[in-house]
């Protein structure tokens, strides 16, 4: 994985000096994304579940990069809504695509299936922040 | 039944009457006299429980008697159903061997429970648990065949829901060990080829520790309130005691615990097993590893799981190491980002490790 990051460079530049909230209940998952992250010089503000996610959202946020499921029959939604009111652009990141469908095609952003790789999340951030 | 909720109570009354009036003239028919007529009508009447008497005696052996729940279950009125074989209840859908099982227990004057399809009137189904038996003379002839049913269909569709369930569980088992051992074998290929061996065995040790701790769980429903984490660890930790179960105590009980606890513990107990390998318990024969785990409560007002590892019985483990492995760095940063801690503490007769983290992560 990490020969890989390195040989692709993708989204390092342009994340570089960026506040990025993560918010994912896996934490082996999240220790690898924001690790990522923030070699690519970004700033992680984390997240484990939507509690922990609501309390983060109303921190100064460049993008956001979102599981959709997040235990107790909980999903991200509630944080969607609070970016969306402060127009803060955002990644859906989910290992649940089937069963979610609806849901995440009502929210309408951009959606990656896990596993993914580290190189594409780091894409998806940057054109996320282009677009938003 | 909302024509049933304008009934107005004289309605209902008259209707009561009615039904005795109907159990009476049934019961005088069958020649059921005195204080026990009167208990017969009345009971017939109220109970909820749908009831019909038979004739064995006569010609195919016609139902002579139905209450009022016998109706409201068949959607038959009385004049339909008297004088009939109980078999006009049964369909295209009624399971034969059943039908078989009651006759031979007719025939034989046994009393039998059998679960059939029957069709109601207007052609709808329901899982009738017929229960059938005969009621004698005094002459210990039979006199009648008893007959009392209960609608379990909802009792039908909870049972195949559950073997559904059942089916999609051993599926999901399956596929999930079939993706480990795929994994690994990849990760094994890898390295071979890439000369990096010891490193794809050190990456297949954890990714095993996984399956094992998944495989574990698979049969816990999360949602359904605490649960015991015994299995999990001794699936984790057994693989690598020198003496199996023998050399593991664990103590606690009953914990409410999140699926996506399960792969913290799985690797946090890994990493201090293959410790406890290298440098610890595991490495000695005698060796030995008690493990206590408790719900205590975090500053926040949530559970926290509390995990104590003290080995015994292996070499002195020193004052430390000076650097942490690549294990102890993994469960280091995987507990610190899940809001959790750990503590070594190096003593003279094993490691002692002091772990706590939210059960809910």
């Amino acid at each position: 994985m990490n020969m890989m990051d390195r040989s692709t460079d993708a989204g390092r530049a342009s994340l570089s000096g960026k506040t990025i909230l993560v918010v994912e209940d896996e934490v082996l998952i999240a220790m690898d994304i924001n690790e990522s992250l923030e070699e690519a010089g970004a700033r992680v503000v984390y997240g484990r579940n939507l509690r922990q996610g609501l309390d983060r959202v109303e921190q100064p946020i460049d993008v956001a990069l979102l599981d959709v499921s997040l235990g107790h029959s909980e999903t991200c939604l509630p944080i969607v809504e609070r970016l969306r009111a402060r127009g803060v652009p955002f990644v859906l990141h989910s290992g649940d695509v089937q069963r979610l469908g609806e849901t995440i095609t009502n929210i309408g952003a951009p959606v990656l299936e896990k596993p993914c790789d580290l190189a594409v999340i780091r894409r998806a951030l940057v054109a996320a922040l282009a677009t938003g | 039944m909302s024509d049933q909720a304008h009934r107005t109570a004289s309605d209902r009354e008259t209707e009561r009457g009615n039904d005795f009036d109907r159990a009476r003239d049934q019961a005088q028919r069958m020649q059921i006299h005195s204080e026990s007529g009167v208990l017969f009508e009345q009971a017939m009447a109220q109970t909820r429980m749908a009831i019909c008497l038979a004739d064995p005696n006569q010609e195919d052996q016609p139902i002579v008697f139905v209450n009022r729940a016998f109706r409201e279950l068949t959607g038959y009125e009385e004049d339909e159903i008297v004088g009939r074989n109980c078999r006009f209840l049964q369909g295209p859908g009624t399971d034969p061997a059943q039908v078989r099982k009651l006759r031979e227990a007719i025939a034989s004057e046994d009393v039998v429970v059998v679960e059939l399809l029957n069709y109601r009137k207007d052609g709808s189904t329901f899982w009738n648990a017929l229960h059938l038996g005969p009621i004698y003379n005094e002459d210990g002839s039979v006199r009648y065949l008893f007959g009392s049913q209960w609608d379990v269909t909802d009792v039908h569709a909870a049972r195949a829901d559950e073997k559904h369930a059942r089916m999609m569980e051993r599926e999901i088992s399956h596929r999930m060990k079939n993706m480990f051992a795929v994994i690994s074998s990849i990760v094994t290929m890898t390295g071979k080829l890439d000369g990096a061996e010891g490193l794809a065995e050190k990456i297949n040790a954890r990714i095993r520790s996984l399956g094992r701790a998944h495989e574990a769980m698979l049969e816990v429903s999360f949602t359904e309130g605490p649960t015991d984490p015994r299995k999990l660890f001794e699936d984790l930790l057994t693989p690598y005691a020198p003496q199996g179960r023998d050399s593991l105590t664990l103590t606690g009980g009953k914990v409410p615990l999140d699926s996506n606890v399960v792969s913290v513990l799985a690797l946090t107990l890994h990493e201090l097993a293959i410790n406890a390998v290298k440098h610890g318990a595991f490495a000695a024969q005698e060796g030995h590893v008690s493990l206590e785990w408790q719900v205590i409560d975090g500053s926040d007002g949530d559970g926290r799981l509390r995990l104590l590892w003290t080995e015994t019985g292996g070499a002195d483990p020193g004052p430390g190491p000076e650097r942490h492995g690549v294990g102890m760095t993994i469960i280091g940063r995987m507990l610190a980002m899940g809001e959790g801690e750990i503590r070594y503490d190096w003593r003279a007769e094993g490691l002692h490790v002091d772990i706590q983290f939210p059960t809910s992560i």
